[in-house]
């Protein structure tokens, strides 16, 4: 979205008439590049919804207060990827589940999943990806799915953009190693 | 040290510095090594479109898809989730409220007076009441207590006056009190009466 359309926007939101209105235009503005951004993490289409839901709720709920410091963009994907990680570590505790296990599953889902398109290279990559701890998968998929520029990752993530340069590298070099490891490839 | 020393020996430093100068730099690189570094850092130097590994290939369209109509369908299934816009509502008190008023005062009025308790040294109560306009009863009514259950007599039953203790204890003497009570169909079945 353009700058000038999202100021408009928000001014839309700050009126109680149109406020509904612009959000609504909000949502389907970022509903497809949050949702992606939201199933790369938690892989099944149906977490993705309830996460995106999620999402837009407490976005609905915070606008107000939403001072325009950062691009809605930036805040949107702020509050998408924390919902996205509360959901697995939610996952996690309920399940007293290993990191290991969660991603396991998410693998297994990853593979039984209806709504995947893609050749089996593509659904490896997923699968390589989905091996990364969940800190450096995120910053790899933000980088290399959603072409995210390091900035905008590091206030989306709150990290410097050196930390992410390292994770990112570091990550691209374990998916590396395991897609080379995968029988399929090799 | 004078001036003309220090002059002197900046001079035969130049002078020094500048027969070195001619004898070319006394440290040689390798050869080849400027090619080489060059390459090294700019291959470092960060291109965001370089970046991606080439292993992966050409960067995947997305793996994940969405049902069919997921994304006409979302965006009205999240709105019915929120809570709903206030309609601005044109309050029909602002209309209705002088009629209402009025009609109360009638009501009264027509009922004789009988029982609202009078302070007997109130002016108003030297002069005849159908004298009154509708603004004058207002004040009177301002300015004294009605009770509750004398009011109850006067409403039409199944009003707005529900909850016994209203009978127990007198009410305000702030008729838009109670009329805030009403709803808009209220105050027009009061005011066809």
């Amino acid at each position: 979205m353009v700058v000038t359309e999202e100021k408009q926007l928000l001014l839309l939101i700050r009126d109680p008439d149109t406020k509904h209105k612009a959000f609504e235009d909000i949502v389907r503005n970022y509903q497809k590049p949050l949702y992606f951004h939201i199933r790369r993490i938690v892989i099944a289409h149906a977490d993705a919804d309830d996460v995106l839901q999620n999402t837009f709720l407490k976005a609905w709920r915070y606008i107000d207060n939403f001072r325009a410091e950062s691009s809605l963009k930036t805040w949107l994907y702020r509050i998408a990827t924390n919902e996205a990680l509360s959901f697995l570590n939610k996952q996690k505790k309920q399940y007293h589940e290993a990191v290991e296990d969660i991603n396991n599953d998410l693998r297994h889902s990853l593979d039984q999943s209806p709504n995947i398109a893609g050749d089996e290279i593509q659904i490896r990559l997923q699968a390589a990806i989905l091996r990364l701890p969940d800190r450096q998968r995120l910053v790899f998929n933000m980088r290399y799915f959603d072409d995210l520029k390091y900035a905008e990752m590091a206030e989306m993530l709150e990290l410097s953009v050196g930390a992410l340069k390292a994770s990112y590298h570091h990550a691209v070099k374990k998916i590396e190693k395991y897609i080379k490891e995968d029988p399929l490839i090799s | 040290m004078d001036n003309s020393d220090k002059k002197h020996e900046q001079t035969q430093e130049s002078e020094l510095l500048r027969l070195l100068k001619d004898k070319g730099d006394p440290f040689v690189a390798p050869e080849g090594f400027f090619q080489e570094q060059f390459g090294q850092i700019m291959g470092q130097i960060e291109d965001e479109e370089l970046e991606v590994s080439p292993s992966f290939g050409e960067r995947q369209n997305e793996v994940f898809q969405a049902p069919e109509g997921y994304f006409e369908q979302f965006p009205q299934r999240l709105m019915q989730q929120l809570p709903k816009q206030e309609a601005k509502t044109v309050s029909m008190r602002q209309y209705l409220f002088p009629a209402a008023i009025a009609a109360a005062i009638a009501i009264l009025i027509a009922f004789g007076w009988a029982g609202i308790k009078l302070e007997p040294t109130d002016q108003f109560l030297t002069e005849g009441m159908a004298d009154f306009s509708a603004t004058e009863m207002l004040a009177i009514l301002d300015q004294e207590n009605i009770e509750a259950e004398l009011l109850l007599e006067l409403m039409p039953e199944g009003s707005f006056l529900g909850p016994q203790s209203l009978i127990d204890e007198p009410l305000d003497n702030d008729l838009e009190a109670l009329f805030d009570e009403l709803d808009d169909s209220d105050l027009e079945s009061l005011l066809l009466e």
